[in-house]
């Protein structure tokens, strides 16, 4: 259960992808977000499910493998769906009880749900090809502009850093003192709500007390080698824009503005929505 | 009454770039009133072969037969495997939480559901195996020393009186007594109750000390299965595993190499004195 979750985990393949500056890789990943919230037709949905899978293949991490952190949000994806699927109004198609689905209904929960499965993929894709060091590295040279009007962007970015590295380790954790518990007969997985709360006391005990204890050690080994925040900081690996960077954000933009002409070619996508 | 591993492989994160065999067709039998020693170095898979003991872990290949009955087939099965066969993780210390070292120690039984006299008896009997006394009991685990910290972790498990009492390196990180008092209680476990117990650990001393069958593990497989003194015997290739053998039994061999008269294998120091008084005596 615990291995399911992709999110912040690195896949260590060599790819273009994966050589790409952190920082192209975040802006193009906001980039995509954003256009993912304002298409609004078939037509653009292609386009940006042809561009993603495009940049799945070019990353060599295979397409199981990103798909499984879809799992963790299969409730929240349903609920979603759900929603906009009974609570849309627009012309009735189908009547029950107290339930009525129209089709705009369905329109609008099929979008939000490719809406929201490409951004958890997009962005699982940014993380698999992008060491934890790479994206804070990416984070805080993005933020730096952001100094000028007192934004911490190093502090920021050493803390997700560190809180990214702690995630493995917290994983790794938990399930050592499950184990642990189910060895003295502790039993996570029946009874009722209350029951499995209350299940969950001999692990959360144990772990917030490692999580304190290692949070104490890493910030002593930090002082001990003289860590004083990013004032007189020097860096191993500058990062630096290469041409494949130009090319990604060349391609970029081709892909808004693909996006926005297809918002204007209302002919296609009434096609598109004839044979569908 | 036995464990028997037939034929047990186990892959971590199978289907997964990190994917690792830990264990690589393993076959062994653990047999009632055994005290065995586990060796091997860090990743060698003594770690993951004892988690399949009670379950924890389930085979990739292969089956855990307990007294000749699949372990997996009877899913309900499994609790009560657990506590027959208790397992002591390393740093067990780490699990504790309750707010009393008590109702720590109740914690096993209590998961038991036993009549509430039942929990007072073994949570006391556990508690002065391990040589915590009654003035300790409604204190919190927290406020222990380290040795005191893992006895009363070591207590939770002996409070399920299990059959076999698995220990995963039961002295990392403790000093020489702390190490010696426990080694000395788990010896009196097995002697005293004639507990079955698989003591796992990569100190060649402790386990030549202690045990009367020694497995070696290296990178997934058992490479021997033995005596002590049959196993110590294969000091160069215990070597190049890099585990080596016991100091006092590599003085041995090489006092042998000397021209010294070693009647067999020596194992303690004591041995080794009664040798050495032997070939000055003749």
């Amino acid at each position: 259960m615990l291995r399911d979750i992709t999110i912040g985990q690195y896949y260590p393949v060599d790819s273009v992808i994966h050589r790409l500056d952190p920082r192209t890789k975040i802006i193009g990943t906001i980039v995509y977000i954003i256009a993912l919230f304002l298409v609004k037709n078939l037509l653009g949905f292609g386009i940006a499910i042809i561009a993603l899978a495009a940049l799945i293949s070019l990353s060599k991490v295979p397409f199981r493998y990103i798909v499984r952190g879809l799992k963790t949000i299969v409730i929240i994806l349903l609920f979603t769906v759900l929603l906009n699927m009974f609570l849309t109004k627009g012309d009735p198609l189908i009547h029950f009880w107290i339930f009525t689905i129209t089709r705009q209904g369905i329109y609008t929960a099929g979008f939000m749900g490719l809406r929201l499965i490409l951004l958890i993929i997009g962005s699982s894709l940014m993380t698999l090809t992008t060491t934890p060091i790479q994206l804070t590295d990416g984070i805080e040279s993005l933020l730096r502009p952001l100094k000028k009007i007192k934004v911490p962007a190093h502090d920021i970015a050493m803390m997700m850093s560190i809180a990214l590295r702690f995630i493995p380790i917290l994983l790794e954790e938990t399930d050592k003192i499950m184990k642990a518990q189910m060895a003295r007969g502790a039993d996570f997985e029946s009874g009722n709500l209350l029951q499995r709360a209350k299940s969950m006391v001999p692990i959360l005990v144990p772990l917030f007390i490692s999580a304190f204890r290692r949070a104490d050690e890493l910030a002593t080994a930090m002082e001990a080698r003289c860590y004083r925040g990013d004032v007189g900081r020097t860096r191993m690996k500058e990062l630096h824009y290469g041409r494949r960077d130009a090319v990604a954000y060349l391609i970029l933009l081709l892909f808004v503005g693909g996006l926005y002409a297809s918002r204007y070619l209302p002919a296609v996508s009434q096609l598109l929505h004839m044979i569908l | 009454m036995s464990i028997e591993v037939r034929d047990v492989s186990y892959v971590y994160e199978e289907g997964s770039p990190h994917s690792k065999a830990a264990l690589d067709h393993v076959s062994l039998t653990i047999e009632k009133g055994e005290f065995i020693g586990i060796i091997g170095h860090t990743g060698s898979g003594k770690s993951t072969l004892i988690q399949h003991l009670n379950g924890l872990l389930k085979p990739s290949h292969g089956e855990i037969l307990y007294d000749d009955v699949n372990i997996l087939e009877h899913k309900e099965n499994l609790r009560q495997l657990r506590q027959k066969v208790g397992l002591v993780f390393q740093y067990p210390e780490h699990q504790l939480f309750e707010m009393t070292i008590w109702k720590d120690v109740a914690f096993g039984p209590t998961n038991m559901r036993l009549p509430q006299d039942e929990i007072n008896r073994r949570v006391e009997n556990a508690l002065s195996m391990v040589g915590i006394s009654s003035d300790f009991y409604q204190k919190s685990p927290f406020e222990l020393s380290g040795g005191q910290k893992r006895r009363v972790a070591i207590a939770g498990v002996l409070a399920m009186e299990p059959d076999y009492l698995i220990l995963d390196e039961p002295t990392a990180g403790l000093d020489p007594m702390g190490r010696d008092a426990i080694l000395g209680k788990v010896m009196e476990l097995h002697r005293e109750l004639g507990m079955t117990v698989v003591l796992v650990s990569h100190s060649m001393e402790d386990v030549a000390r202690y045990v009367n069958r020694i497995i070696v593990m290296d990178e997934g497989t058992v490479k021997f299965d033995g005596e002590p003194r049959a196993v110590f015997s294969h000091r160069d290739e215990l070597e190049a595993m890099g585990l080596g053998v016991p100091q006092v039994t590599k003085l041995g061999s090489l006092l042998q190499n000397r021209g010294f008269r070693m009647e067999d294998t020596v194992l303690t120091v004591d041995q080794m004195v009664g040798q050495i008084r032997a070939n000055f005596q003749s």
